[in-house]
């Protein structure tokens, strides 16, 4: 089976709630009750992502690609136990897709939002989550592409007071791939944590860009970055926590850990701590470069041939991904994108 | 039946020659135990037979059934049938204890075999139970996070997953309180047999209480300076170092001596002021 007919047919099959996109176009919808997705209007998705709550933006909408604009509201207390998942697949030259998630006060949702690009296409893909007071959003999402695709994903938050967002993002492209991930916490209390893990191989140029940015008093930020560089892979972390003035109490932590394999993949994490106001707690912590020379030596000493050794080492890496998917079949989809990568 | 040889081995690290030609057969049905003063090269000896990349050996052999050790790599060694419990062994973030240990005993098959998973949970829970450790234990990263005490017991969890022929059990006896000691005593005593030969590093006789040993050997500069029967030991856990010391006119016992350190010292913030440029 090719690997997008693979990952699409699992998860099609670890899902019963889903919505299904293919080349921009709704295939199929199946909800619990409590999620509605309605067709909204370019005008009002250009008014969403202008409204955003940032200094600048960095990708945006491709508006030339005529994008179809959803929204998604969540009105109930959705656990984990009912995830619902979005498939985006596309094979068109230019595709572009904005989705609007709006979860209302007091309503949960666990949402797994997977791109499948295809073929010479190129995929726009943004998405702006609101989250109201109180309410909370397990937010996963899972990113491949076969070689000739470019992927471009925003990804944009804007969380209120006593909401909490815990993001995931996973990302086994093969092709250049932009990811941006912006943060706002804009009530108090508010809490996102955002971790990416991602895996680039061959040829592949991606930037990962993640942005939280505090408004509000007593708010929580956490970004951690997870990558694996290998071949003649460039990939670049860059982590903003910004708290504003007078938004004490508030936390900004970031960590960034990779490993470079071989001479030629690169790996860099630009850390930024942007802090306005004294009584808060940030920091970040790096920890980038070959594979640790004991945890090798380790796993070898039981026997473990070096390539296994290292093929296990980096498949630490996925424990995140693992915790947040509590899908059996997902967890085998992530060893195999991870195989493909380090064959 | 396993031979382990070593002979009149040297190695160094970095520009430190740790070990001054050590000398030391272990059989398999044979257990001993190796005891020496602080920073006489117990565990550089354990590491060196193990093939830590760390380590450069200048000259003597080691042979395993005839069979040239240090042409092999430390996986092949493993392989082969050597095993070494680390004094403190690495943590592996993100990868689980059961994942590792079964990949590790995928690696001892065959081409094309596979390890049944129904034999392998089965075994593993057992060992589990048999050291008394805790049940979650397979789905904890390895190491990572754990006391001194289960990283000690999870070593010996991994030698009886991996049925070794040579095992170097390196202060397997050290951050155990006395239940666990006995635990895993018990254990590695169980394990015994004709096709085990043990090497205990260790620096109490305590250990020999619960796995008793056929010879003791004591080690100082590098060198195995002394080998005797569990008297020694006994002697030792009383009386100290002294005595041999005085015996063999030995001033300084350790293998890199203050003054070397000094010289050490000097290199690494030498290089760590060329780093900072
Ligand atoms: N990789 C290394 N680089 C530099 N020096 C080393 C290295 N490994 C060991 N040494 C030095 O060699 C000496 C012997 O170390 P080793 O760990 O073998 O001692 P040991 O006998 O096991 O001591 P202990 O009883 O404290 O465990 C020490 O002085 C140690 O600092
Ligand atoms: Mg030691």
């Amino acid at each position: 089976m090719n690997p997008t007919t693979l990952t699409r047919s699992t998860l099609l099959e670890s899902y019963r709630h889903r919505i299904y996109f293919k080349d921009g176009q709704l295939i199929e919808s199946a909800l619990p009750e409590g999620v509605k997705i309605n067709p909204i209007d370019l005008g009002l998705a250009r008014t969403l992502v202008a409204d955003f709550p940032r200094e600048k933006a960095l990708l945006t909408l491709n508006y030339e690609a005529k994008p179809k604009a959803y929204s998604i509201e969540i009105t109930k207390l959705l656990d984990a136990k009912t995830p619902v998942l979005v498939l985006i697949e596309s094979k068109k030259d230019e595709d572009a897709i904005f989705l609007h998630y709006n979860v209302k006060t007091n309503s949960s949702i666990k949402l797994v939002e997977a791109h499948l690009a295809n073929d010479r296409g190129a995929l726009n893909m943004v998405s702006i989550a609101h989250l109201s007071p109180h309410s909370t959003m397990d937010y996963v999402s899972i990113s491949t592409s076969d070689e000739s695709n470019v992927l471009a994903n925003v990804a944009l938050a804007r969380v209120d007071a006593f909401a909490k967002l815990t993001h995931v993002a996973a990302n086994f492209t093969k092709s250049a791939t932009t990811k941006h991930v912006d943060i706002a916490l804009v009530g108090e209390q508010a809490h996102a944590s955002t971790t990416t893990v991602a895996f680039s191989h061959h040829d592949q140029e991606t930037l990962f860009k993640t942005n939280v940015e505090h408004f509000a008093p007593r708010s929580e930020g956490y970004i951690e970055h997870y990558g694996v560089a290998s071949g003649n892979a460039t990939m670049i972390f860059e982590g903003i926590g910004k708290i504003h003035k007078n938004m004490a109490k508030s936390i900004a932590k970031q960590s960034n850990r990779g490993i470079v394999i071989g001479a030629h993949a690169r790996l860099d994490a630009n850390p930024l701590l942007l802090i306005d106001e004294h009584d808060v707690e940030a920091g970040h912590g790096a920890a980038i470069g070959q594979i640790d020379e004991d945890q090798l030596y380790y796993l070898m000493s039981r026997g473990l041939r070096r390539r296994d050794a290292e093929t296990l080492i980096i498949k630490g890496y996925l424990a995140p991904l693992k915790k947040a998917v509590k899908e059996e079949k997902i967890h085998e989809l992530f060893d195999q994108l991870l195989a493909e990568k380090t064959r | 039946m396993a031979v382990l040889k070593i002979k009149n081995l040297r190695a160094k690290a970095g520009d430190n020659e740790i070990l001054r030609g050590v000398t030391l057969t272990v059989k398999s049905g044979e257990t001993h135990a190796i005891m020496g003063p602080n920073g006489t090269g117990k565990s550089t000896l354990a590491s060196v037979v193990m093939g830590h990349p760390r380590y450069e050996v200048i000259d003597g052999s080691i042979t395993l059934d005839g069979e040239d050790v240090l042409a092999m790599s430390t996986d092949e060694r493993a392989r082969a049938g050597l095993f070494l419990a680390m004094q403190a062994p690495a943590e592996v973030p993100g990868v689980t204890n059961s994942d590792f240990i079964k990949t590790a005993m995928n690696a001892r098959l065959e081409e094309g075999e596979n390890l049944s998973l129904f034999k392998f949970i089965r075994a593993y829970d057992k060992a589990v139970a048999e050291l008394k450790m805790s049940e979650d234990l397979p789905h904890r990263y390895l190491n990572e996070g754990f006391s001194g005490g289960e990283k000690k017991r999870n070593e010996i969890l991994q030698m009886k997953m991996l049925k070794p022929r040579i095992a170097i059990l390196d202060e397997i006896d050290s951050g155990l309180d006395v239940d666990a000691l006995k635990t895993v005593g018990e254990n590695v005593t169980a394990m015994k047999s004709d096709n085990l030969g043990l090497l205990l590093i260790t620096h109490y006789q305590r250990l020999l209480d619960y796995i008793s040993a056929d010879t003791v050997h004591v080690m100082m500069q590098g060198k195995i300076v002394k080998s005797g029967d569990t008297d020694l030991m006994k002697r030792i856990d009383t009386e100290g170092y002294d005595w041999i010391k005085e015996e063999l006119g030995i001033d300084d016992e350790r293998v890199v001596t203050e003054k070397d350190e000094r010289i050490i010292l000097g290199e690494c913030a030498t290089k760590e002021a060329l780093e900072e440029k």
